[in-house]
């Protein structure tokens, strides 16, 4: 085992998760349908900016440490400010090409200042074969589950030899849809992060990207027969159908059980 | 070790939701219940244990101030409404700090360690050996009062208002008796005490938290090794099971999970010390100074708290009759001086009142004032201004200290209330 993560760290997470378990066992049941019932209408992993030029960027790069009530909150300061932020953000961690930086503070600057231009009307979703999904995985993937698809320890689950790819055609497009909260197992790690939903990606540049994914980094060795191409239509369908990150993790338990 | 995890079939965001809905469900109304949801998260399904009328800045953070309405309630402030910053999510292998409990630990280091002849490492086992102090001081985020600049020019962040604030009891080791009882012998070049926890980004690239102290600071004579909040193992929330406090310093200040201390000859290079959390040396206007242009030079870390003063009642949306009304709140520095005045104006600041001000024993917590007087029908801008023993006080406008982050707000506060 490799000092990574200390083995203090672990030995408290795991510490931490026995004492939940223990002293609040009991709790769970009866609160069950107070869960169901006062779910949160509006949720931090939902937060939306406006729409326009290179807001994925934004969605993909940001929120890897924080979510976007902090771009929320910026709004209306000027465009000076924007750059300098990007700047401490850059020593914080976010790792932006000099192109991509530029694009990430046209939209800040513009589409969270005060005088907003108007968002642009709907786009045409597109023929998912005319999208690169490797590309939308390198715009959108990376921040978190890294260029090579390993993830990080017990943050970000590899998105490489991942079987979940294939454990129905439609799972992989509901996390994307509505991201996945919660402690699950990738190849006996245990990851307990929180997947932001992507739905503000076109239904074309969710379906390449996850059959680029069911193809690359090894994925393509776990294939079935019952999994076919998915096509932009597919999630056009699964937007109607909107779920909660915790019901995707459930739906995930449902088909591994 | 991972069936034992993952056997649960319920995630740590889940049972938090759960477990903060039972709180709200036995302490309050339907009514506040709906109200809480419909703006969004309940804090308490972001960090177990805390109120749900805190008010997020970021769930993902769990970042979240306290309204004054709660905060007003209680001279010592209780975990539940204690205003949160942290710098990481309580996520992944940081899952542990998102709640309001100690952490389940009893095997904690702290490495001493760098330009020193004998490394040495000290537990928290040997720490609860040694002779326990109590520090009752305010803790504050330097951002509190952020949102007050954007009457000059709004600042980046989190749009705190007076909430970043809280007054508690440390309890814990002084730090120079830890020093001294380790014996590392430090190399006469080292200048600088650097502190390190084991929070971390979650970014492959992202920078620790690291913050770094002059060694001839006499603030660190006071600063302890903190094991216990009010009295209770600290909630690792608020950085258990050891957290580094030292009295009247920002929080930023004060390293959570603290798990390194080293000597050093320069501060350290992380961005959190160099970079944010940096007070400009003389004032600075939006547009001609911007974050490109803070350096080791012309800014300093946000060390002690400037002083500061905060109406606690009536606040603007309190029922207020005609007739005689209490002003009260309290006011706080960075315990170097007593206060000595704190006045109030009915009149948004034409006329000023003495108040009674009743000073706490600690010199770093924060003293409370009032004003009994008389407010007839109408509407009364009401403020209040701190000065102490070396003449401190605050500026008439805040925003005079404008800076480009929004740090260390001092500005008189001002109340609008509405008299019926």
């Amino acid at each position: 085992m490799t000092s990574f993560p200390p083995p203090q760290a672990r030995a408290l997470s795991m510490a931490a998760e026995q004492k939940t378990g223990v002293s609040h066992a009991v709790a769970l049941s009866l609160l069950f349908f107070l869960f169901a019932l006062l779910s949160p209408l509006a949720r931090a992993a939902e937060i939306e900016l406006p729409d326009g030029p290179d807001r994925s960027l934004i969605y993909a790069k940001c929120r890897t440490c924080h979510d976007l009530q902090y771009v929320i909150e910026s709004k209306g300061i000027s465009a000076g400010s924007w750059d300098g932020l990007l700047d401490d953000m850059e020593g914080f961690g976010v790792e932006l090409t000099p192109e991509e930086r530029e694009r990430v503070l046209a939209y800040l600057s513009a589409y969270m200042s005060n005088t907003p231009p108007p968002e642009p009307t709907q786009v045409a979703s597109g023929d998912a074969t005319a999208v690169d999904g490797q590309s939308v995985f390198m715009d959108n993937c990376t921040s978190c589950h890294q260029e090579d698809a390993m993830g990080i320890e017990e943050t970000f689950p590899p998105l490489a030899a991942n079987s979940d790819l294939f454990l129905a055609e439609d799972f992989p497009l509901k996390v994307l849809l509505n991201g996945m909260t919660g402690e699950i197992t990738v190849n006996d790690q245990v990851f307990e992060g929180e997947m932001p939903p992507f739905g503000h990606l076109s239904d074309a540049e969710i379906a390449a990207v996850v059959n680029f994914l069911r193809n690359s980094f090894g994925n393509d060795a776990l294939a079935h027969s019952e999994i076919t191409t998915v096509t932009p239509e597919m999630v056009q369908s699964l937007r109607a159908s909107e779920m909660d990150p915790e019901q995707v993790l459930e739906y995930r338990a449902s088909l591994i059980n | 070790m991972t069936k034992e995890r993952s056997g649960k079939g319920i995630s740590r965001r889940q049972f938090n939701k759960l477990a903060g809905i039972g709180i709200m469900g036995a302490a309050v109304s339907p009514t506040a219940i709906s109200v809480a949801l419909a703006e969004g998260e309940n804090p308490a399904s972001i960090i177990a244990g805390v109120n749900e009328s805190m008010i997020i800045h970021n769930a993902k953070l769990g970042v979240m101030e306290t309204p004054l309405q709660l905060l007003r309630e209680h001279d010592i402030t209780p975990k539940e409404i204690m205003f949160i910053r942290n710098h990481f999510p309580p996520e992944g292998r940081q899952a542990w700090m998102a709640t309001t409990d100690a952490p389940a630990i009893e095997d904690w280091d702290i490495r001493v360690g760098g330009l020193v002849v004998r490394p040495r490492t000290i537990t928290l086992k040997d720490l609860k050996g040694m002779e326990q102090v109590k520090r009752v001081s305010v803790m504050q985020c330097a951002g509190n009062g952020r949102s007050y600049y954007a009457a000059k020019e709004k600042a980046p962040g989190g749009q705190w208002q007076h909430g970043g604030l809280a007054n508690v009891e440390w309890e814990g080791v002084p730090l120079k008796a830890v020093l001294e009882a380790v014996d590392v012998g430090p190399s006469d070049h080292a200048q600088w005490l650097t502190a390190n926890g084991a929070d971390e980004s979650p970014a492959a690239k992202g920078a620790d938290m690291i913050k770094s102290y002059h060694l001839t600071d006499p603030a660190l004579d006071n600063a302890i090794l903190a094991l216990k909040l009010n009295g209770e193992p600290i909630p690792a929330v608020h950085g258990g099971p050891v957290r580094l406090i030292i009295p009247g310093y920002y929080g930023n200040m004060n390293v959570k999970f603290l798990n390194e201390l080293s000597f050093e000859t320069e501060q350290s290079p992380s961005p959190f010390q160099s970079k944010a959390y940096r007070a400009v040396n003389t004032p600075v206007e939006p547009g001609t100074f911007t974050v490109k242009d803070y350096n080791l030079g012309n800014s300093k870390p946000t060390y002690g708290f400037k002083i500061m003063s905060v109406i606690f009642a009536p606040l603007a949306e309190d029922t207020v009759k005609a007739g005689p009304v209490e002003i009260s709140g309290v006011a706080w520095n960075d315990g170097n001086a007593p206060i000595t005045s704190v006045k109030v104006s009915k009149d948004g600041g034409q006329t000023w009142e003495d108040a009674e001000l009743s000073l706490s024993d600690s010199p770093w917590a924060w003293h409370h004032w009032s004003l009994k007087t008389n407010l007839p029908a109408g509407e009364h801008t009401l403020r209040v201004i701190a000065t102490d023993e070396l003449g401190r006080s605050q500026p008439l406008d805040g925003t005079a200290a404008w800076n480009p982050k929004g740090y260390q707000w001092n500005g008189v506060d001002t109340v609008t209330v509405s008299v019926s």
